[in-house]
């Protein structure tokens, strides 16, 4: 779900350091001074989990879990989002720098939106429902965050819509997967540690 | 597990010739670089502006500094998913029936400014660690907040690589092969863990860092002085950039 240097316009690139800026900015703000451990940790804890291959047959792949830290991190996934793929472009050089914006904007967004839409249920004492909505949750931030990179990329360049169709399609598979690790996860952690889901410090 | 591998072409303790320009200026540089390269578009701007990432990444080599290969070709790894697809679905006369012509050209065009990009961006900001950029954002205006979480994130993802790492050996022992949804529900159990432990620990440090005096305790900005070789070498970017925007221009009034 990186786009990488090279591919985007100057226009592109301004427009998405600007909604990466204002939503690391409000994520800021709703973080108290407490709460910046926790993020820190959790977002820790997802750069991990996206190094670890998982096989699924025919391939294999590296989940992004962006859907369960939105769930968890509520607006915090902004300033999460950022340090982590800072430190996949400094530590890996995998998406980059000048599109460290872009990619925030887009991966945050969706997280946040999976957080907005399904949060409540997901939190909700209904073990179906729940599962239902982290499903939903996990899956719809794969689909989004797919969508966003192809309207960047056809913002850039209208001829490369065939391009952003085509990398939609290649995530629908991936976007099954994720949502499917996403209700395991909340509902392992509603299981053993119910606390997590509703932690004050990471709204 | 993917490993960590903090490699921009310096060995650590490595001392190269960008590091006696203040951080800050590099940072600047780095900007500028990007904005004056991701507008190129046609082949003769980009070959001239060529030269200024090239010059960074081959010349400045030597006690502990090398070319960054591996940098560089992780970032061609990362961006070969859309610039393969580019030929094949990129509107326009098809050569072979299949691949088009525009295609191949833009796909090109793009691998090259991916390559100058990532060139400049490795050389100036990410062989700096992570450490001196914090410390060069803070002395740009970036909240102490945001630095905070940035170092904060860089010694958990340390802490608790190993810890991820012993947990995910363990489920593959378990069951060999593991994979399909089985291998997704380990996933997300290990992930869960991790969590939990984490939150623990997170909470004992968030304890211990307000005994410290919290988040002005963490600030530790080193005194660096902006000198005037870090003026010419912002100078010389600008002008680099202002050559290849009249360059630019030229070229599309030619078109």
């Amino acid at each position: 779900m990186h786009i990488s240097e090279g591919f985007l316009t100057l226009p592109s690139l301004a427009v998405g350091w600007a909604a990466a800026a204002a939503g690391v900015s409000v994520g800021l703000k709703r973080i108290d001074p407490d709460g910046i451990v926790k993020v820190a940790m959790a977002s820790s804890v997802f750069f991990l989990a996206s190094l670890i291959n998982v096989r699924i047959p025919p391939a294999s792949t590296h989940l992004s879990l962006i859907g369960p830290i939105g769930l968890l991190l509520g607006w915090s996934v902004f300033p999460a989002i950022f340090t982590a793929l800072l430190l996949q472009a400094v530590l890996f050089q995998f998406g980059g720098l000048a599109v460290l914006g872009v990619n925030t904007s887009t991966m945050a967004a969706s997280a946040l939106c999976a957080h907005l839409l399904f949060g409540r249920a997901v939190r909700g004492r209904s073990a179906a429902l729940s599962a239902a909505a982290s499903f939903a949750a996990g899956a719809m931030a794969v689909v989004m965050g797919a969508a966003l990179v192809g309207i960047w990329l056809a913002a850039s360049d209208p001829k490369m819509l065939a391009s952003a169709y085509a990398i939609f399609i290649a995530h629908i598979p991936l976007a099954v997967i994720e949502g499917i690790a996403a209700l395991f996860m909340t509902s392992f952690l509603r299981r053993s540690y119910p606390d997590i889901l509703n932690a004050a410090g990471l709204r | 597990m993917t490993q960590l591998y903090p490699d921009a072409g310096a060995a650590p303790g490595a001392r190269s010739r960008l590091d006696s320009f203040d951080p800050r200026c590099r940072l600047i540089c780095a900007v500028i670089a990007s904005v004056a390269l991701a507008s190129l578009q046609d082949v003769t701007t980009l070959a001239i502006a060529s030269v200024l990432p090239a010059a960074l990444l081959f010349a400045d080599v030597g006690s502990g500094s090398r070319v960054p290969w591996r940098a560089m070709g992780g970032v061609n790894r990362a961006g070969a998913v859309i610039w393969l697809l580019l030929p094949f679905t990129y509107p326009g006369e098809r050569v072979f029936g299949v691949l088009s012509a525009d295609g191949l050209r833009m796909a090109l065009l793009t691998m090259w400014r991916l390559n100058l990009m990532s060139a400049v961006l490795i050389r100036l900001v990410t062989s700096m660690g992570v450490p001196r950029i914090t410390d060069a954002l803070g002395r740009l205006g970036v909240p102490l907040k945001l630095r905070m979480l940035v170092l904060l994130s860089v010694r958990y993802i340390f802490l608790l690589a190993d810890r991820a790492e012993s947990m995910w050996r363990a489920v593959s022992l378990r069951s060999p092969g593991i994979s399909g949804l089985y291998a997704c529900k380990c996933l997300a159990c290990v992930v869960g863990t991790l969590l939990i432990r984490s939150s623990d620990r997170a909470e004992r440090s968030a304890l211990a860092m307000s005994l410290r005096g919290g988040i002005s305790g963490f600030s530790q900005e080193r005194d660096t002085v902006w000198k005037p070789r870090d003026s010419m070498l912002c100078a010389v970017f600008l002008l680099y950039m202002a050559c290849l925007a009249a360059l630019s221009s030229s070229a599309v009034l030619i078109a």
